[in-house]
């Protein structure tokens, strides 16, 4: 009678147990799923919010005084973009920052350019990178055409400004 | 008999353990799931704020008002909200936490060429008193010359005030300024004493939170100036390289200086004119 109890509770127990290991398991199920959503919708938020930084970024760059031209809006002055190439060296952290650590270039549209160079120290030349963190995982690209003066030939050049967001 | 109602404790103690194990740890996950969100949400709105500030500049609206629901405070280098907070670069006078909505004026900080744009953000009242004239947006509520006072508004005296008017204001208010025209210093009451060069600043005095604010935002905006001068510094050689007859490298002279001797203003203002005459490319 003794030894039949002592199993039963013994039955009792390890039947304790399982439930409680099925409920356990059944929780980390639907936590993981929870999280994968969560942390999904997480992301898209952040995408959504990377996007309106780029915009917002593309529509303010030609009114930073780095980038903009003495008298017209909407313009970007040549030899200031030379020019920020060092300045930009100096000063990495600070404009990455302020840049939003966004891959930003510019490439020349028009007049066509006859090499397919960086812009650095000379003309003739293609293309400018005006920002470039370390990529990890490109997300999107923002693409607008802007202008570009040259105090050089006193002539405006059009160009493309490219901004791409990474996470 | 006894083992039995052994082995029922004993599942009723397992039971409640687990239970209580549980219990703690979805109530834990339901406030950690609370606070992440409410931080999630905070830090968008900040983000979204902060592009609306930037938009502003690009825009030829100079003063707007902007609805919130949230306490939104503007230090020196953050934006907080819901004590979450997002770090900017962006030069921002705010006098106290403003509530329902803010009301924007935004004016660019030309030194001689444009170094970059101060925000003036309050829905306080202002009462001033003997004051010059001033260019402070309609929206703002000021208010020139008041003999009634109400809780938490911000005095600014122009010129000296006399010790009863101080009295007086002390009883409504800690945030007082004097601001002496004449000789451009600024007294945050009742100690603390600074300058200003212009008119950006004397707003800047106006609508700031406190001395170390306005000391650290002052020091932010000659970071500014410095990153600017370094660049049109910079133009002025690439220039010279093109135009060798121009003079570029005497502007580029000045303008390192000009770094640390904020004097040379009028020069610069004259070495630019001069390009301008000799059919030069101007450098701003």
């Amino acid at each position: 009678m003794t030894a039949q109890n002592s199993t039963k509770a013994q039955i009792e127990i390890t039947e304790t147990i399982v439930v409680l290991l099925i409920f356990l398991i059944l929780l980390s199920l639907g936590l993981f799923y929870y999280y994968n959503y969560y942390f999904s919708s997480l992301e898209k938020q952040s995408l959504q919010l990377s996007e309106t930084q780029a915009t917002t970024l593309a529509a303010s760059i030609t009114s930073m005084p780095e980038f903009s031209c003495s008298y017209e809006q909407n313009c970007m002055d040549l030899s200031k973009l030379f020019a920020f190439k060092s300045v930009f060296e100096r000063n990495k952290i600070y404009y990455s920052k302020k840049l939003e650590n966004k891959y930003i270039s510019l490439e020349f549209i028009y007049p066509k350019p006859t090499i397919n160079q960086e812009c650095i120290n000379f003309l003739p030349c293609s293309f400018f990178n005006l920002n470039y963190p370390k990529q990890i995982k490109s997300q999107f690209t923002i693409d607008s055409p802007i202008l570009i003066y040259s105090p050089y030939t006193k002539q405006y050049n059009l160009a493309r400004l490219k901004i791409t967001s990474y996470t | 008999m006894k083992k039995r109602g052994f082995a029922i404790s004993f599942q009723w103690i397992f039971a409640i353990i687990a239970g209580v194990i549980i219990f703690s740890f979805l109530i834990n996950f339901g406030y950690q799931q609370i606070a992440l969100n409410t931080k999630s949400t905070s830090l968008e709105s900040i983000s979204n704020l902060e592009s609306q500030l930037t938009t502003l500049s690009t825009s030829n609206l100079l003063d707007t008002e902007i609805e919130t629901k949230s306490t939104i405070t503007f230090t020196c280098n953050d934006i907080i909200l819901d004590k979450n907070k997002l770090s900017t670069e962006k030069i921002i006078f705010s006098p106290a936490p403003n509530q329902d909505k803010l009301n924007i004026w935004l004016k660019s900080w030309n030194y001689p060429f444009k170094i970059t744009d101060f925000y003036y953000i309050s829905n306080d009242k202002f009462y001033l008193f003997n004051p010059p004239t001033l260019e402070i947006p309609a929206r703002f509520n000021v208010l020139k010359n008041p003999t009634t006072f109400s809780k938490d508004s911000l005095f600014i005296f122009f010129n000296q005030p006399t010790q009863n008017q101080v009295e007086e204001a002390l009883k409504y208010s800690k945030n007082i300024k004097i601001i002496d025209t004449t000789t451009k210093l600024i007294t945050f009451y009742p100690d603390k004493t600074t300058y200003y060069t212009d008119d950006n600043f004397l707003y800047a005095a106006i609508f700031s939170k406190d001395y170390e604010t306005y000391i650290c935002l002052q020091q932010k905006t000659l970071e500014n100036l410095k990153l600017i001068t370094d660049l049109y510094k910079e133009k002025a050689i690439f220039l010279q390289r093109d135009f060798p007859t121009c003079g570029y490298s005497e502007i580029a002279s000045t303008l390192e200086q000009f770094k640390t001797n904020l004097a040379l203003k009028d020069k610069i203002i004259t070495q630019n004119s001069l390009l301008k005459q000799n059919d030069c490319p101007e450098l701003y």
